[in-house]
Formats: C-alpha cells, structure tokens, sequence
C-alpha cells in the first residue's frame, strides 16, 4: 500500500489557493509562575472564569482564579513543559468537550483527546463541561429501572433511570465488579454509558476496558480516563466531562448510565488544586495553608522561595 | 524540571509586588500634581530622573543602598536635583528613600505613565515590523488604531525579524497579529485540517497499491 503524494499535494493546493488571510486577534498574558499544575499569569485582563487558554505547545488551561494584579490557572497538561515568560493566550470559549456518536466505543481523556490509538475524535459538537444542572422542579419522578443484572440488588435495593447511587466498601470488596456488571447488562437496552476513572492504576483501567470488550460492551460505552499519574486538575474536570458527553444523550431524549470510579479521588484532587492555587504565593508564617502545600519545591520562578504576610495596610 | 540554580539565572518576568508599590506611591504622586497643577511637569520630571539612574547606575546603587543614612541620600538628591524639578517631586524622591522604596522608582514611573495615560484618554501600543519603518508608517498605524479604539494611540516601534513580514500590534493585552509567521501558521492548520478531513472522507483517493 502507498499513498499517492501528487493527491496530498492537490488538497493542499486547493486549501492554499481557497486561503482568506485574516488579522489573528488575540488577548495575551505572559507566566510569571508554573508549578504543581497551576500557573499565575499577569495581564489577560478580559479573562472569564472558567474560560480556557493556551500555553505554548498547545496546552490548554482553565482561568482559576482571578485576583487583582494575576490571574490563577490550572494547567490541563504537562506542566514541566510550561516556563516563565511564556505567553499565553485567552481562548474566548468555556471549557468544553467534543460529545455525540464519535465518542461511542473510545476511550478518551477528560479533554476529548483519544487514548486507544483509533485516530481522532471526529465531531462537530462541543458542550461546555460546567453547566448548570436541572433544578428539582424540572426533574420527574423515577418511574423505570435500571437492571443491574445483579439478582441482589435488583430485588432488594432497585436502581432506577434518573436515580443516583452510592457504592460504598472497604477496598477490594467488589465495587467496580458492580459497575461494570451493571454496564454490561446494558447490553442491547438502547442504553449509553459511560465509566469515569479518576485517579485509577492504568493498569486497572486497561483491564476494565479488556473485560468491557470482552462483553461486547464497548460499542455503547464510553470509557474516560484521568489516571492516577495525570494533572490533578485532568482529574477534577474528568467527572464533569462525561457526565457532559452523557448529557448530550439526555437531552435527546436517551438514557446514559455513567459510573464515576471514584469521586473520592475527584476530590483529593480538587483539593489539591485549590491548596495548591492558595498555597504557592500566598503563604502566610503559621497559617495550617503553610504547613500542607506553603511552597513547593517544583514552583519554578526566578524569585528566591520565601512565606509573605498578607499586607493588612497599604505598604508605604 | 529546571533546578535551583537553573530557576535562579532566569530573568524575572515581572515582580507584581513591586508593581503594587509603585501603584500606591503614583497614585499619590499624581494626587499631589493634580493638586498643585502641575502633572505634565511631575511626568517629565519622573521621565527624566529615571533616565538619569539608568544612566547612572552607582548614583541609584547609592540611592536603594541601605547601609547609605537617610540624611546622606537626601544630600545627595538635593545636589542632584533641588532647584531644578518641583518641589513635589524633591519632596515625593526624598519620601521614596526614607520609605527605603528607591528600588521601585521603575514601577512608579510605569504605574504613573498607565494611570496618566488613562486619565488623558491616552492609549500606549508597540508595533512590530520585520525591519525598521519610517515615521509616516508609524503615524498612519497610530490613526488607524485610534480610529479602531476611540483613544489617542502612542505607538512605540520594535524590529523582531522573526516575524518575517507584515506587522504584529499589541495594545496592552490584546495583539492584533498580521505577521507572515502567524499566517504561514494558519495555512499550515488549515491545509493539514482540510488533508485529514479529505483522506477520512475517501481513503482510497490517496492510497494505490504498491
């Protein structure tokens, strides 16, 4: 098999030809720190909260926290690859995941890139990630089940569509077994779904996807996958993408199941994140802030390490 | 990850502590003009004295040393510059020195450009060419942009051959890029996009059997 460069070249012609140049018009920042998965940049002043930017090499983060003079970001990416004195451009668009058909039988990462080495994820539609949910009046009754194939639970303690619930127990009890047992029975019922690993061994996640394809339960699952070594703002936002991708079937009028394995790790790191975002340049001398994260020793600036009292008074 | 030693060779991008003291201290240094009547002076005279220390280096090593009294900086600085600035202005470096902020007097100076400026309507823009423009260039930019803006637009020039051609413009955060680097790049996106799109619509358009 080869590929026929004259054709390549007759694409790329076509496309230099058809080229309406355009003014890019961007708004900038620039680095002033990096470390631990957040950056704090000066400038970007038009920033929203929650809208994405660009580092150069195309990573992309989330505008955190917006105080006075600098704005804080996470960084859903490889952070060591980000220096001070980059320039970082503002997106003008909330943080939103590709959604639809194309993300059926993949397995992806919280940002919509793909992790199986089955080529891109080739979909027109976005939704943002963070919306805000029905509220209480909108919502019906639960009024159908969901079977989880499990003869126990089903008798005893039902699940329904449009029903949340907890699977609780000591490590190595079986919880995942549930979920996945519960996907798996979802075989031929028209139902999507889709697993959320956070903060998983990939090697667990490698094997849950194995026993999913085994079942033939891969071509109506979505597997999302934030593992125990990626950024822990990837893991924070890896829940609220699938329940972004689930929620596009939802409001077509189809049912989604979606399993979050586990919410306790999503919560580690958020915490993380927020520490991390509060602790690095605004450590106070005895404050507890000091003593989890006050300054950590992969923050990369050319300013010496040291605690600041937060000014009470306007210095003079 | 860059070490220590690394971290501490770089260059420091931009010390918000000290852009928030030199934010207080125009603020009040403006206050002060506004009184008296006499801003566009102050500002020059700010200009000009910062040029001197950059000029000088020793004669500002001495004006931020602390092992130098207070009563021999306000010696120095009346030799160097009473009877010729105003009086607020003596008054508000002499201030500077007590305080120990004579490091700051950079910050000072560009917090009080940005706030004067805004006072005055008045927009500050960096354009950069390729290669060195000439003045009418410059101008021409400078109405444009102040059409575009609805502010009196100051354009200072920078060469930066990087760009190749056509000219990048940036007025505080925002850039206004028309470079031939930054289109080569939008092609390059483009064309690779459009390529993509072509070989998934009909793979066996491109590919023959060896």
């Amino acid at each position: 098999m080869k590929f026929s460069a004259d054709e390549i070249a007759s694409v790329i012609q076509q496309e230099i030809d058809q080229y309406d140049s355009q003014i890019d018009v961007r708004e900038v920042g620039t680095v002033l720190e990096v470390g631990d998965g957040i950056a704090r940049v000066h400038g970007l002043t038009g920033v929203a909260a929650g809208e994405m930017v660009e580092f150069p090499g195309n990573i992309i983060g989330l505008a955190f926290n917006l105080e006075e003079n600098s704005v804080g970001i996470i960084i859903l990416g490889d952070y060591l690859k980000i220096n001070e004195g980059d320039e970082v451009r503002a997106l003008k668009s909330l943080l939103s995941v590709p959604v639809g058909d194309a993300v059926i039988g993949r397995v992806i990462d919280p940002l919509g890139n793909p992790l199986d080495g089955k080529g891109p994820i080739n979909s027109d539609e976005t939704r943002p990630v963070e919306v805000i949910a029905p509220g209480v009046a909108e919502r019906r009754g639960v009024h159908e089940p969901m079977q989880t194939g499990i003869k126990a639970v089903d008798a005893m303690t039902p699940v329904g569509r449009g029903q949340r619930e907890l699977i609780i127990g000591d490590r190595k009890t079986g919880k995942t077994a549930i979920a996945i047992d519960a996907i798996i029975n979802q075989k031929d019922t028209g139902v999507k779904c889709f697993y959320v690993a956070v903060g998983q061994k990939d090697s667990s996640v490698a094997g849950v996807i194995g026993v999913l394809e085994e079942a033939g339960a891969m071509d109506y699952t979505t597997v999302i996958v934030s593992g125990a070594s990626a950024p822990s703002p990837l893991q924070y936002i890896a829940p609220y993408a699938g329940t972004a991708m689930a929620e596009h079937f939802m409001w077509q009028g189809q049912h989604c199941l979606i399993v979050y394995d586990d919410l306790s790790k999503q919560a580690v790191a958020y915490r993380e994140c927020s520490t991390v975002t509060a602790g690095c340049w605004n450590a106070r001398p005895n404050s507890t802030t000091n003593s989890v994260a006050a300054r950590s020793p992969h923050c990369r600036s050319s300013k010496p390490s040291k605690a600041r009292s937060r000014p009470t008074f306007q210095p003079t | 990850m860059n070490t220590a030693e690394e971290n501490g060779k770089q260059k420091t991008v931009f010390d918000t502590d000290r852009q928030h003291l030199g934010e207080v201290y125009a603020k009040a240094l403006l206050g002060l003009s506004q009184k008296s009547g006499n801003v566009g002076q102050v500002m020059d005279e700010l200009d000009s004295f910062s040029q001197v220390l950059s000029e000088l280096p020793k004669l500002r090593a001495t004006l931020e040393s602390p092992r130098i009294s207070f009563v021999d900086k306000e010696e120095i600085i009346d030799k160097a510059i009473k009877g010729k600035a105003s009086t607020e202005f003596l008054n508000f470096v002499k201030v500077l020195c007590r305080n120990g902020r004579a490091d700051c007097l950079s910050a000072v100076r560009q917090a009080a450009q940005e706030m004067h400026d805004e006072a005055t309507g008045r927009v500050r823009a960096t354009m950069t060419t390729a290669i060195a423009v000439d003045q009418d260039l410059q101008d021409k930019v400078a109405r444009r942009l102040s059409e575009v803006l609805g502010k009196t637009v100051v354009v200072h020039s920078q060469v930066n051959p990087a760009i190749i051609g056509g000219l990048v413009v940036r007025v505080g955060d925002t850039v206004y890029d028309g470079s031939v680097t930054s289109q080569l790049k939008q092609v390059r996106v483009a064309a690779i996009g459009r390529a993509n799109q072509e070989i998934r619509k009909g793979l066996e358009r491109f590919v023959s059997d060896a």
